[in-house]
């Protein structure tokens, strides 16, 4: 497992992720931008859903999510997903 | 087709009897389904169902053991070990090469069910995106933590502890013991195994399948072309018959 990430390439990743994991369209992932909001927005992203997108996200880029930095701000958007997920997979 | 109904029938764990779907006719190679583990297992429910159904549209029979404590099994969950879902592998790959007429059968493994294949006495083994047991032990915490506090998690707890006492896990009443076993348990490496993983997987293997990871969604999903792929893999590999 490598962890060679670009940031287009994490974008894309993370994308998939939400598309695969919660099950949402290609057409409305592709819509989404940096004040998307999404824990309590999105249905599909209930609690449960969480921890499965968390470790998908982990295989996909090769990196380790600590649980202790799981929380309400990092899921509030896709905006805030995404740097969250950047720091890890960029850092 | 009607060669390949449906069967509701059981394999022997000592004196116990434990459920088992089939969709066999007898014939050879018969796949020997071991199932992802615990909630996945739930979420892949409908993928197996379409994979069992696209095998026999190939002409393969396939069987579906519950594992002990779980789906249809009378056993409580909290009374079983890692080995004794490895004994209970074993006993449900005896049951399919009994009736395969003594041939063993080829194993169909899923997520971490991989886990369990090395337990079994297999012509060959298929793999779907095989998973250390440390993984599905973290992500079973993790699924944990979530459903009790949401998002705004507090550290995590130790939920391993030495005692017997039974845990509660993501909704699973589970002895420390198997607690433990799958928190240990890898892949074993053996001869004649095929990985597959999905397209977008940072790992490698011998075949990339187009699909969702259907076993990470909380609602479950279904996907007819993944079990099409993973059906047609399966025939081509073992079609290849050097081993048999």
């Amino acid at each position: 497992m490598t962890a060679t990430n670009d940031a287009a390439e994490v974008e894309a990743t993370v994308r998939a992720v939400l598309r695969d994991v919660l099950g949402i369209d290609e057409a409305r992932v592709a819509a989404f931008d940096e004040s998307t909001l999404l824990f309590g927005s999105l249905p599909e992203l209930d609690s449960m859903a969480v921890a499965g997108l968390l470790t998908e996200i982990e295989d996909r880029l090769g990196i380790i999510i600590d649980d202790d930095e799981v929380d309400g701000d990092m899921l509030h958007s896709f905006g805030s997903l995404l740097s969250f997920v950047d720091s890890r997979a960029l850092g | 087709m009607s060669d390949f109904a449906l069967g509701f029938t059981h394999y022997r764990r000592g004196e116990i009897e434990e459920p088992m779907l089939s969709r066999a006719r007898g014939g050879f190679p018969e796949i020997l389904i071991l199932p992802p583990l615990f909630a996945e297992m739930n979420r892949c429910r409908a993928l197996i169902a379409d994979v069992m159904a696209e095998l026999a549209a190939l002409g393969i029979g396939s069987w579906l053991p519950d594992l002990p404590g779980t789906g249809e099994s009378d056993t409580p969950l909290a009374t079983m070990g890692w080995a004794d879902w490895e004994a209970a592998v074993r006993a449900a790959a005896r049951t399919v090469a009994y009736a395969g007429g003594g041939a063993r059968p080829v194993t169909l493994a899923l997520r971490g069910g991989a886990l369990l294949d090395h337990a079994v006495r297999a012509d060959r083994r298929w793999r779907l995106a095989p998973v250390a047991g440390e993984a599905l032990a973290r992500d079973l915490s993790r699924a944990r933590r979530m459903a009790r506090h949401g998002a705004d998690a507090p550290s995590a707890v130790d939920i391993a502890p030495d005692d017997d006492a039974p845990l509660e896990i993501a909704g699973y009443e589970m002895s420390s013991r198997l607690w433990r076993g799958l928190a240990g348990a890898v892949p074993v490496e053996a001869r004649a195994t095929r990985t597959a993983r999905l397209t977008g997987d940072a790992e490698t293997a011998d075949v990339m399948l187009e699909g969702p990871p259907l076993w990470r969604r909380a609602e479950p999903g279904r996907s007819r072309a993944l079990a099409r792929a993973i059906a047609e893999d399966v025939r081509h590999w073992i079609g290849r018959c050097d081993v048999c």
